[in-house]
């Protein structure tokens, strides 16, 4: 199992906490990851974007050129990186802020309404990424729930109204991306 | 070993600092080694060591200079730009023959470039940098792990050559986070690149003249013939260096048509590249040297002997192929040989697929 | 029927920064730009731009840039003004740039007491590469290499740029302002004003100091950073004209 995930959007949206958790969970569960950030010239608003490999053996090439999976939380980033997935990729993403086609786009679409599911959790700070990442989980990719669950788990464990808000936002992406990939 | 971790390699360098007894650490603010300074200031007061921000990469430097003089394992780091000013102090204490680390975390350049990844520093790490005859002992870890790893052995090698030791990452290395494993000190002290060799007492430095007669450092040898000789005494050093101390790692290249060479992060790519052209029935190898001074040329040339195809990828305009065209041509005729290479200079990381794309064209 | 009150100044191309929003750097930028304008010498102008978030200062000024390197600005100004002594030469500098790295290069600018005029922005951090202690940070200031707060018993205590500088003869203004006030933006122009103004009649080398604003990396909103500025950063770095030998009447 190899899988190479690309999570994109503006900064502020938590896509490097994002693609962090994701990474720690894979190898809470045994596997092997890479984590690699980007970022904009600007410190706020700009394009916030991470690689991250998950997979069973050692990985060599922590960038890639065509992502298996990709995570749009806005048009920008849907825009910017959609055209690079081939026809076997699949993108999760954010039909609220990331609904139009973009020029190029092969890929397989699995939309869901992340920012009104994360803004029925809190509305003040919508936990999207979460909600993005609970319905990749949900495909079923290699990358286990439990793990990420875990990895919160230990993450917040200070703090119980965060760390629950958190859980049901993975929890809601999971319940979309399962019933959406079968 | 210890638990794995998952860190980001700045990070994971700056504590593998620490557990190897590194008890000083000097530094300024560069994009994209920021990590290691913002870790040391709280890290190292914890560990009952000293942070100190500098003013300026050159006033680091020149603690770690003064920091070596009075006997302690010191470090540095920077990227690119601030690797410029360390120059004037390198050459310092390669010449009063003083240990310590300064770690390169490679970016665009010249000039200010950009902060992305790079090899573009090759030449200035391997071929002295600073002014006269002296060298670095340089290490290219491709791993977050191997970071750890090196940076230990880093310390031990600098103590043993009373010589500074340069760690060569890359913005990639740096950023990047994966699991690591830190090797116990003593262990690594037997199985790293020491290889279990006794530390020499640092009867040299300058603790104050109690009951002994006073100690002198210095680089300023004026007298007739006393230069001369100095020269020739690091030059022994060194050539005992190279003859201990390069270090290679070789995959699949005795059956190879065609070998890879890289080093850090671009031979980290050009591993998961050989293993696709093994699946197309390609036979290619893959040689990373890990010391890039001194540079394992034998290892190369003995490879040389039954390959004559070599594609060098590196993340610069081309600074280590002349390393591997010196070893190629101690066992054949360059006439005889296709060096070729992939070039990916001003930030820029190469993909698996490039690779093998560029390998099928130097094969038709 | 309209009257136009106020449009961008030619001084700055038509484009929108890129600063984070409270920036103080914005401001600045627009200050100098109308002084420089407004006097008639944009066209004689050549400006040096620092390492630092004002690196992109060029996409923005309406005049001749150079970059330098980290900390040598001065330095550069210097020869540029040698080369082109009828020229408006400005070295725009922050924190890092200025007090750290380039504290040789600054004090011997100002003691040959080189023809140019100096902008140096203090935010009491360094902004671009992500908030670390900067000389001058206030004593037990947190920031991303002082996670602590600052200690002054072994780090010294905050740098006070525009005092020092006045100190030397070959400067011949030094002044010290603020942004985070319509009525201290106001009056920090006409400190820019003056200072350029010393330059063009060849008097000696010109400083102004402006106190700005860091949100991002101070961790707080626009509004915070303003009382931040007027209760803490103020009381250590006093507004004022240390040095005034230009012979203008006194303001």
């Amino acid at each position: 199992m190899l899988e190479q995930i690309i999570i994109a959007g503006s900064g502020g949206q938590g896509i490097q906490f994002c693609g962090q958790l994701l990474a720690r969970a894979a190898v809470r569960q045994g596997l092997e990851a890479t984590y690699v950030p980007s970022y904009g010239a600007e410190r706020r608003g700009g394009p916030s974007f991470c690689s991250v490999v998950a997979a069973d053996r050692s990985i060599y090439a922590s960038l890639f050129k065509h992502p298996d999976i990709f995570l749009a939380l806005d048009q920008r980033a849907r825009n910017q990186y959609a055209s690079s997935l081939l026809n076997a990729g699949i993108m999760l993403v954010n039909t609220d802020l990331a609904g139009q086609p973009a020029t190029g786009e092969q890929a397989r679409v699995i939309g869901l309404s992340a920012s009104r599911l994360a803004e029925k959790i809190n509305f003040e700070q919508p936990p999207l990424n979460l909600v993005m990442l609970g319905a990749y989980l949900g495909l079923d990719r290699g990358v286990s729930i439990e793990a990420v669950r875990a990895e919160l788990e230990a993450r917040f464990a200070g703090k119980p109204d965060v760390k629950q808000r958190n859980l049901q936002a993975l929890d809601l992406g999971w319940e979309e991306g399962r019933s959406q990939s079968r | 070993m210890s638990a794995p971790m998952f860190m980001k390699g700045n990070e994971a360098m700056a504590e593998a600092a620490i557990r190897a007894d590194c008890r000083f650490y000097f530094g300024y603010p560069i994009t994209p080694q920021n990590e290691v300074p913002a870790y040391m200031s709280r890290r190292m007061p914890e560990a009952g060591g000293t942070f100190l921000q500098a003013e300026s990469e050159l006033a680091a430097i020149n603690m770690v200079f003064g920091a070596a003089v009075a006997g302690a394992r010191a470090m540095t780091s920077s990227s690119s730009p601030g690797i410029s000013l360390k120059q004037e102090g390198i050459s310092y204490m390669a010449a009063c023959e003083l240990p310590g680390v300064i770690a390169n975390i490679m970016r665009g350049g010249p000039g200010l470039g950009n902060i992305s990844p790079s090899q573009s520093d090759y030449f200035q790490a391997t071929r002295g940098g600073g002014h006269g005859d002296y060298r670095l002992i340089v290490l290219a870890p491709h791993t977050v792990t191997e970071l750890a790893e090196l940076t230990m052995d880093a310390f031990d090698l600098a103590d043993y050559y009373r010589n500074p030791v340069m760690i060569l990452g890359d913005g990639l290395l740096g950023q990047m986070m994966e699991k690591v494993e830190f090797p116990e000190p003593e262990a690594r002290r037997r199985t790293g690149l020491l290889r279990g060799r006794p530390l020499p007492p640092k009867d040299w430095a300058l603790t104050g003249a109690q009951g002994r007669p006073p100690r002198l450092i210095r680089s300023l040898l004026m007298q007739p013939g006393v230069l001369e000789q100095h020269n020739f005494h690091l030059a022994e050093k060194y050539a005992r260096i190279e003859r201990d101390e390069p270090l290679a790692e070789v995959i699949g290249c005795e059956d190879a048509d065609v070998v890879l060479a890289g080093f850090g992060t671009s031979a980290r790519v050009a591993k998961q590249a050989r293993e696709m052209l093994r699946a197309r029935g390609i036979k290619a190898g893959l040689f990373r040297p890990i010391t890039l001074w001194p540079f394992p040329y034998a290892q190369l040339a003995a490879i040389a002997r039954t390959t004559r195809r070599f594609l060098v990828v590196e993340m610069n305009l081309g600074q280590m192929i002349e390393d591997v065209q010196l070893a190629v041509a101690r066992e054949r005729s360059l006439k005889d040989a296709t060096i070729a290479l992939l070039p990916r200079p001003g930030g820029g990381v190469p993909v698996p697929e490039e690779i093998v794309d560029k390998t099928l064209e130097v094969l038709r | 029927m309209s009257r136009q009150l106020f449009a961008r100044t030619p001084g700055l191309k038509d484009t929108v920064t890129t600063y984070c929003s409270g920036c103080g750097h914005g401001v600045a930028h627009r200050l100098l730009a109308e002084a420089i304008e407004e006097s008639g010498a944009r066209e004689r102008t050549v400006a040096v731009a620092p390492v630092g978030c004002a690196v992109y200062g060029y996409d923005y000024w309406n005049f001749d840039t150079t970059e330098a390197a980290h900390g040598r600005t001065p330095a550069v100004a210097a020869a540029i003004k040698r080369v082109l002594p009828d020229r408006l030469v400005i070295s725009y500098q922050g924190d890092g740039d200025l007090a750290s790295i380039g504290l040789a290069e600054i004090m011997h600018a100002a003691n040959r007491g080189d023809r140019i005029t100096v902008i140096f922005i203090n935010n009491t951090n360094y902004g671009m590469t992500g908030g670390q202690m900067a000389p001058t940070t206030l004593a037990g200031q947190v920031t991303t290499t002082t996670p602590l707060g600052r200690d002054s018993a072994t780090t010294g205590q905050p740098l006070k740029v525009a005092e020092l500088l006045a100190t030397l003869p070959g400067v011949k203004y030094a002044a010290r302002g603020a942004l985070h006030k319509p009525g201290l933006v106001r009056k920090a122009k006409s400190l820019i004003q003056k200072a350029l103004a010393v330059q063009e009649a060849g008097l000696g080398f010109s400083v102004v100091e402006l106190v700005s604003l860091c949100p991002t990396n101070w961790g707080l909103t626009t509004l915070q950073s303003v009382e931040l500025v007027e209760k803490q950063i103020v009381p250590v770095f006093p507004l004022g004209v240390f040095k005034d030998e230009s012979g203008a009447k006194a303001e």
